[in-house]
């Protein structure tokens, strides 16, 4: 990179060299690489209605988390406690609406189980925030604590409060609480509206037998009308609208704000951003906070949607975030990551999760075979990415 | 613990004394207090004693660790009782109380865990739940109800005893092992099972494991649209509701009100006359929970079932 000079800002470039320097550029790459070789290993099955939808709940629960874990990483930190944080929410929130409010203030709403448990795990996101800023410990192993911390928390409450460490056979609440609906019910019908609509005309005139052939079945299926000729799946999952807004939330603090150049700041250079008036402290505990909200939300929708909790819930999720994160081109160290890279590894992480179920003939423990070859690809392609943006730095 | 034991102990023989020769069993179980699982058993031995005229005591270490339990052990053996049922979840641990005990002459009735080694130790025998043969009496009766192809979901996948579950419904079923590892998250069990039944549409009987699992596994056969048979392992009240509404056809009960009660009553036979003894292991499951008595077994949950 010897022969750069000053005059190399005014060349013009084509789009294709422009697209080529977006840090996004190595997980888009991978993204289609997955979409178009599950499409056709599954015979189309792996996006057909009931697929598409299945897969955006996945892939929309992962960036949800991813999107938290990577604003942090970002500005610098960790936070291995939000699978923790998850089986923590859902156990709050499942026990208030089984046995009621605490201190025996009366029977749980969906909205007041869903508000207490919010403010506590805002406020236990506040706490490791505040031991991480005050202490100057690694937020590993601070965080690697609470893992353990909220873990144990979850398992000793189900059983004193519930006996048993699973909560189920609760009432459907999305039947009568709008809220319980906005979180665990049905969004964006209008889409799968239209495409029985597409479906219908297609169809149009055919005259099938009373007992339909697989692959009639199949032919239906993606024009999203079920075995019986009518509409079959009629909405995502809400989750799916969740993501876009945190994800868009989190899109537009980073590239439009000043406290994203407070992150990017904080995570590229404590000191120099701290010279510089940025509250680095405050930006780092805010969005240790910023993961609890996005684990409470992940409990939430899981919670409204199933009607149930049990203290594995969120197991493992840490990690899970943490490599979409690093799939997405987030960078280890700090100050260097976009989100849009991060939606892009959540779906791709989030079919490779769900990929290998529509191929009958390969066993599904491969699946954690792909997500470890997928990600140490993804390092690699981004790390060479990285370099000549950052001119090898 | 040692001392509160070695009271009760004490109070117990005076008492036995008292009655004159009256039969005392000691019951050990590896429950930390709060499962609910095991206040069931506890009430089985209870009710048997009471049965046979004989006294029962409790006991289980609030700790959950190996070695406070195999100190429980010793100190049963220590008060002499006329035998002592304890469940086996280490063998390598409580291996040596339960040998001392044996040679010491106290008959010992392994029970829930430990089958594989409770002969070795010298115990008289096991009482429980041979998951292999549950999931050969769950394949049989799904293949007996229509099913040609199955599928098992499994949440644990490295859990030998859940393995066992699926194997053995297989072989009860007829046919290779298609098993599929459904992790313990609701959405992925519903999401994965989904794409296993639109993989292969011929799958038309699922077995589920465990009761989470199945109650996520129904979300997603009702999403295909799968005219599935779906059979699921333990007790939930989720899972209750299920089978009473049809949407699932049995679930497998290991009854471990069995594993309290029949204990006392092998023993008890066994001092009285001349060593009585059945000629096999006491398997407490499988029983079958299904419409017809899913409402008596729900009413039942947590006391006796």
């Amino acid at each position: 990179m010897a022969d750069r000079s000053e005059s190399d800002r005014l060349a013009q470039e084509t789009w294709v060299q422009r697209l080529v320097r977006r840090p996004e550029i190595g997980a888009f790459i991978v993204m289609v690489v997955i979409i178009v070789a599950l499409a056709f290993a599954s015979d189309g099955k792996a996006f057909n209605a009931l697929g598409l939808k299945n897969n955006i709940k996945i892939i929309a629960q992962y960036g949800i988390i991813a999107t938290g874990a990577a604003m942090l990483m970002i500005a610098g930190e960790f936070d291995l406690s939000i699978g923790s944080m998850i089986g923590f929410a859902g156990m709050s929130m499942a026990l208030m609406l089984k046995w009621g409010l605490p201190f025996g203030l009366g029977e749980a709403t969906p909205f007041l189980a869903f508000i207490i448990t919010l403010a506590m795990t805002l406020t236990i996101g506040w706490v490791i925030g505040t031991i991480v800023v005050r202490s100057g410990l690694s937020s590993f192993i601070v965080t690697l604590a609470f893992l353990f911390f909220l873990r144990g928390t979850t398992e000793v409450a189900f059983r004193l409060i519930n006996q048993s460490t699973q909560v189920s056979g609760l009432p459907d609440y999305k039947e009568d609480s709008w809220f319980a609906n906005i979180l665990g019910g049905e969004v964006f019908g209008w889409f799968y509206d239209a495409w029985f609509w597409l479906g219908q005309k297609m169809v149009a005139g055919t005259e099938f037998p009373a007992r339909l052939p697989g692959e009639t079945i199949d032919y239906l299926a993606a024009l999203n009308i079920n075995r019986r000729l009518e509409q079959w799946v009629t909405g995502f999952d809400a989750r799916f609208l969740w993501f876009i807004v945190i994800a868009a939330v989190a899109y537009f603090i980073l590239s439009r704000t000043q406290l994203g150049n407070w992150i990017y700041a904080t995570g590229d250079n404590k000191e120099a951003a701290r010279a510089n008036g940025v509250p680095v402290n405050r930006v780092k505990v805010g969005l240790f906070m910023f993961t609890a909200f996005c684990a409470t939300m992940f409990a939430a929708c899981q919670v409204f949607d199933t009607n149930t909790s049990d203290a594995a819930k969120g197991n493992l999720m840490e990690l899970f975030a943490i490599a979409i994160a690093v799939v997405g081109g987030t960078l280890m160290t700090g100050g260097f990551g976009s989100i849009i890279g991060v939606v892009f590894g959540a779906i791709t992480v989030g079919l490779v999760a769900n990929a290998v179920f529509f191929i009958p003939e390969i066993d599904g423990a491969w699946f954690r075979v792909f997500l470890g070859s997928i990600l140490l690809a993804a390092v690699f392609a981004n790390e060479r990415i990285r370099k000549r943006i950052t001119g090898g730095i | 613990m040692k001392f509160m034991t070695t009271l009760v102990a004490g109070a117990a023989i005076l008492t036995g004394a008292a009655a004159f020769a009256q039969e005392r069993y000691v019951m050990i179980t590896h429950t930390q207090g709060t499962d609910p699982f095991w206040p069931v058993v506890e009430k089985g031995g209870r009710d048997a004693a009471a049965a046979v005229g004989a006294t029962l005591e409790y006991n289980f270490d609030v700790s959950g660790d190996m070695a406070a339990m195999a100190a429980l052990i010793e100190a049963a053996a220590a008060s002499n009782p006329d035998g002592i049922i304890v469940s086996l979840p280490d063998a390598d641990a409580l291996g040596p109380a339960i040998k001392a005990a044996v040679a010491d002459g106290i008959p010992v009735v392994t029970m829930n865990s430990g089958l594989e080694s409770s002969a070795e130790l010298g115990a008289l025998m096991h009482v429980g739940q041979p998951e292999r043969l549950a999931g050969e009496a769950a394949g049989g009766r799904a293949k007996a109800e229509g099913v040609t192809n199955g599928l098992c979901l499994n949440q644990e996948a490295f859990n030998t005893a859940l393995v066992d579950r699926c194997e053995g419904y297989f072989s009860g079923l007829g046919g290779d092992l298609n098993m599929i590892d459904v992790s313990n998250d609701p959405a992925q069990i519903e999401t994965r099972t989904a794409a296993a039944l639109q993989a292969d549409s011929s799958i038309d009987g699922v077995l589920a494991v465990g009761p989470h699992v199945c109650e996520a596994a129904i979300k997603a056969i009702e999403a295909v649209g799968a005219d599935v048979h779906l059979a699921c392992f333990d007790l939930s009240p989720g899972v209750m509701d299920m089978i009473e509404n049809g949407q699932a056809s049995f679930t497998i009960d290991q009854q471990q009100r069995l594993q309290g009660y029949m204990p006392v009553i092998v023993l008890h036979l066994y001092n009285n006359h001349a060593g009585l003894l059945p000629g096999n292991n006491i398997a407490s499951g499988p029983g079958f929970v299904d419409k017809s008595n899913a409402a008596a077994v729900k009413e039942l949950a947590g006391i006796d079932r």
